[in-house]
């Protein structure tokens, strides 16, 4: 896994590239909140278009980063979902917690 | 009946062998020339499987997890991962969508539900104290 971070005014933009499986999540999502933290955007992007593989384990660190930009009064917008990512994140009916920006 | 091939995997519970699990699963898999939809589902459904016995059937120790594939007539595909973890006390609760033990680990309750999503059948045979069985049955169709 693989990430970038873009930092424009209010936003964090954050691109994710490669595998989310559980071996990595606990990582990835310290490394989010280490900029969150620092940077306090208002909106937190993540973009999922370098994802080849991705578990449940994605659905909860988005989940998890939600809960941190709330309690911040920011929210979350999720970009590029394809193919298995998206699957999932249907399935959880993720746009009901995030805003899912279509391509 | 008999298997056509077969593959039986034993590797311990570190959280890098997840990704081992998930690709041997497909390879194994890649013989019934499947879709690239069909290898993602098999890749995920196996992930969410071993991801279970190291964070629940092996919570506070190392374990071996067991990975076999079987291959039958008609495309027929049925992967088995098993552990001799802490077992779930109630399956049909593990199961509930969004279910999750409440551990402090961020965790999304979606893993069975996903499984189950993905896979044609998923049985579950789990005793306390002895381990977990999870088996999985997906029908592979010929693209011929």
């Amino acid at each position: 896994m693989n990430v970038t971070f873009q930092n424009n005014f209010n936003e964090l933009e954050v691109r994710l590239c490669g595998e989310i499986d559980h071996h990595c999540a606990r990582g990835l999502s310290e490394s989010i909140d280490f900029k969150i933290k620092r940077h306090r955007p208002t909106l937190l992007i993540l973009d999922f278009g370098g994802v080849s593989f991705m578990d449940s384990s994605g659905l909860a660190i988005v989940m998890g980063r939600r809960k941190l930009m709330r309690s911040m009064d920011g929210s979350v917008e999720l970009r590029h979902l394809c193919g298995g990512t998206r699957k999932i994140f249907d399935m959880a009916e993720i746009s009901r917690y995030v805003i899912v920006k279509e391509d | 009946m008999k298997a056509i091939n077969s593959i039986r995997v034993v590797f311990p519970s570190r959280s890098a062998n997840e990704g081992f699990a998930r690709i041997t699963a497909a390879a194994f898999a890649s013989q019934l020339d499947p879709t690239v939809e069909e290898i993602s589902e098999i890749k995920t459904a196996v992930s969410e499987a071993v991801t279970n016995c190291i964070v629940h059937g092996y919570a506070d120790e190392l374990g071996n997890i067991t990975l076999q594939c079987r291959l039958y007539e008609g495309g027929k595909l049925v992967i088995v991962i098993k552990d001799k973890g802490r077992g779930i006390e109630n399956i049909e609760q593990a199961m509930e969508p969004l279910f999750t033990t409440g551990d402090t680990a961020e965790r999304s309750g979606m893993g069975f539900t996903i499984m189950e999503s993905f896979m044609d059948k998923v049985k579950v045979t789990s005793k306390p104290g002895i381990g977990t069985t999870v088996t999985f049955t997906k029908y592979i169709k010929s693209r011929g």
